[in-house]
């Protein structure tokens, strides 16, 4: 089977993938779209949204089609480090014991790691993630741990902000994407949603996703297709570097937000890993559109995804960042064009 | 009316005048009633193939007296060779010189009356001593007749009550009245055409500065227009790239998606388009062209292949600067400010050069 043919079919089940949990979740599908975008580009999720609209059962729903071994966290303020990599306890003949944390048990087989509430845990918890993110493994017991297969899915509420802990930018930006999940604003998913007795039980609705539908095993080979056989032209290169350069300095470009002093406004713009992870994104863009090069359009499709966490707003701008990033973000894609 | 009842009278005499061979003098109609202006006319009409000498005096005319003036004598005019042949005009002639006989002549003498006296009075016309061609005497006897004022002697005299002058006009007690005197105009004097120039040269000034204004500000608005419409400055911009890359040249291409940002005031893409017929609808005669330019802009800078459809940017770019023109917004200032947030549009810088600044760097 060659690559075109394997990409094809794989294109075929990351769409029905989508489909079925389309099904499950409702009223979400730009989310579940970048959800899956990043599952193939090997990048992690962070998703934020309110209380109640879905986040768990969204990433659920992606980790079931994803199979393989599955562990879920949930952020406390009391959470340590420690408590991830492994547990102590006595057993029943009153010998000390330890045994793998949740990050260790599964092993290499650890394909979606779910850190629910991710701001309430310490920022101890959150650094020995970043490891994990970013080199998908972990130093324990004297050896290094491997989880090549892993994903990690993250949520927070955006409500609450008491006994939590923002993500350090270096956390945020091991994150391939930073999405808001949002109330559906369409009346009928709403009354779906709040009539439809299939959609009040999550468990169920997890289960109608298919189990392993897009094995999660694969994913890095697939992802490694996909990124070498759609290719980049020097036009999308140079827009790519023009979009970097805008995220560093916007007033050279012209790029403006009502209210905000541009020339004030920028502690540093998006990291080489950040615009690595925009050109693998839109790179399985443009293979989920069934194209073999990436246009312009591919890349603004994850920009504000991918971007959006990744620029550092100096202080007095930090505290207004849910309103000044999303719209830096858009008048950047405004302003740089291609060609 | 007097002058055609004499006329008449001339007529008829002539028509029953005198048979062939002598002279006859045809007096005027009437002696009574002539005013001032009125024409009397004496007919002195010989026979065929002879004529009354005209004298200098006659041909002149002269003031005769207070009240009479000679008006210069006509001398009956040639008919002319076309009146000759059709014959028409010979006929006429003699019907009115009947008293001539055919082919006489016929000498009017006029008096126009130039002077009356307050009350009627009786005049006369001069006596007069003509000669025919023939040497024949002809002598006209004086012939009086009466003339009189219009209007009775006191009728309209007027004494003014404030200072006791006479004059005409004003209101009488039998009833008559004047139209109301007009007020006489200024006399015109140097100083007042001085004036006048001075005027003239003001209003011809402020006409001039006006015209310098207006010219000054089409040439601003068009300079602006050159400068800050986004196809103004494209065409402009593709104009000055070499003839043979015009058409097809990367440049161009990107100079045509600039101005398509510029006027859409974002970024487009294929999907997108909605977006700029929506900014500018006048766009909506070259939708189909300028998707065809994105689809094939798609092919050539992303897909790197040949598009499926050939593109003329630079005759593109003029149909659609064409539009812009007619519907250029009078606020250009709104185009210069989107423009402003755009600099780095499609890697092209303000003045239309490929490779902005911020990626040449």
């Amino acid at each position: 089977m060659n690559s075109d043919t394997v990409l094809s079919d794989w294109r075929s089940k990351a769409l029905a993938t989508e489909s079925a949990i389309g099904s499950a979740v409702i009223g979400q599908p730009s989310l579940i779209r970048l959800i899956s975008i990043a599952l193939f580009a090997r990048g992690h999720v962070l998703l934020e949204g309110d209380v109640g609209v879905g986040k768990t059962t969204v990433l659920r729903a992606f980790a079931r089609a994803v199979g393989g071994d599955f562990e879920r966290v949930e952020g406390t303020i009391d959470l340590m480090p420690n408590d991830l990599v492994y547990h102590t306890y006595v057993d029943a003949d009153g010998q000390p014991r330890i045994d793998p944390g949740p990050l260790l048990r599964h092993g290499e087989s650890l394909t979606t790691f779910f850190f629910n509430e991710i701001n309430r845990a310490r920022p101890q918890v959150q650094s020995l993630l970043l490891r994990a993110m970013a080199e998908r493994s972990v130093s324990a017991f004297n050896r290094e741990y491997q989880f090549p297969h892993m994903t990690v899915f993250a949520d927070r509420n955006r409500v609450e902000k008491e006994e939590t802990f923002e993500l350090a930018s270096a956390a945020r930006d091991r994150f391939m994407f930073e999405l808001n999940m949002s109330t559906p604003v369409d009346d009928d998913v709403r009354q779906a949603l709040i009539i439809d007795t299939a959609y009040h039980n999550a468990d169920t609705l997890i289960e109608s996703v298919p189990l392993a539908m897009c094995p999660g095993s694969e994913l890095n080979h697939i992802a490694g297709e996909i990124q070498s056989s759609v290719r980049t032209s020097p036009a999308i290169d140079q827009y790519l570097l023009a979009i970097w350069r805008a995220t560093e300095n916007p007033a050279a470009f012209g790029v403006s937000v009502d209210g905000v002093d541009m020339d004030r406004l920028i502690l540093a713009g998006a990291s080489p890993r950040g615009m690595s992870a925009l050109t693998r994104a839109a790179r399985v863009v443009a293979w989920m559109n069934d194209r073999d090069h990436v246009i312009p359009e591919d890349i603004q499709t994850v920009l504000p995804s991918a971007l959006g966490h990744r620029i550092f707003l100096t202080p007095i701008y930090e505290l207004r960042r849910s309103e000044v990033a999303p719209a830096l973000v858009s008048a950047i894609m405004n302003v740089v064009a291609s060609p | 009316m007097p002058l055609a009842l004499i006329w008449m009278t001339i007529v008829v005499s002539l028509l029953s005048s005198a048979p062939a061979g002598s002279v006859e003098l045809q007096q005027p109609e009437r002696s009574i009633g002539y005013f001032i202006g009125d024409i009397l006319q004496q007919k002195v009409a010989v026979n065929r193939g002879d004529n009354v000498v005209v004298s200098a005096d006659l041909e002149t005319g002269e003031r005769i007296d207070e009240y009479l003036y000679r008006l210069p004598v006509v001398q009956p005019a040639e008919p002319s060779w076309i009146g000759r042949r059709l014959g028409w005009f010979r006929h006429a002639a003699a019907a009115i010189y009947d008293g001539a006989g055919p082919g006489g002549s016929v000498l009017n003498i006029r008096y126009q009356v130039i002077n009356v006296p307050p009350v009627t009075q009786t005049i006369s016309l001069p006596e007069l001593s003509l000669m025919t061609g023939d040497n024949e005497s002809i002598e006209i006897p004086a012939w009086q007749f009466t003339i009189g004022p219009l209007s009775p002697d006191a009728a309209f005299v007027h004494q003014d009550g404030a200072t006791g002058r006479q004059g005409v006009g004003g209101s009488l007690k039998d009833g008559l009245q004047f139209l109301p005197d007009r007020s006489a105009s200024e006399f015109f004097t140097a100083r007042d055409r001085r004036k006048s120039l001075a005027r003239l040269g003001a209003l011809i000034s402020v006409l001039v500065v006006v015209l310098l204004c207006w010219l000054l500000w089409w040439l601003y608005r068009h300079f602006r227009e050159r400068h800050i419409l986004p196809f103004a400055r494209a065409r402009r911009a593709i104009g000055a790239l070499p003839r043979a890359h015009r058409k097809s040249d990367d440049d161009a291409w990107r100079l045509l998606h600039t101005a398509l940002n510029d006027t859409a005031g974002k970024t487009i893409v294929v999907g997108t388009l909605p977006d700029l017929l929506q900014k500018a609808p006048w766009l909506e005669a070259h939708a189909g062209d300028i998707e065809a330019f994105y689809l094939a802009s798609a092919a050539r800078f992303f897909q790197q292949r040949d598009p499926a459809t050939d593109i003329n940017v630079e005759s593109l770019t003029e149909a659609l600067y064409q539009l812009e023109k007619r519907q250029a917004p009078t606020d250009l200032a709104a185009v210069a400010s989107r423009q402003g947030a755009m600099p780095a549009s499609s890697g092209l810088n303000r003045s239309g050069n490929a490779h902005s600044k911020s990626l040449a760097d």
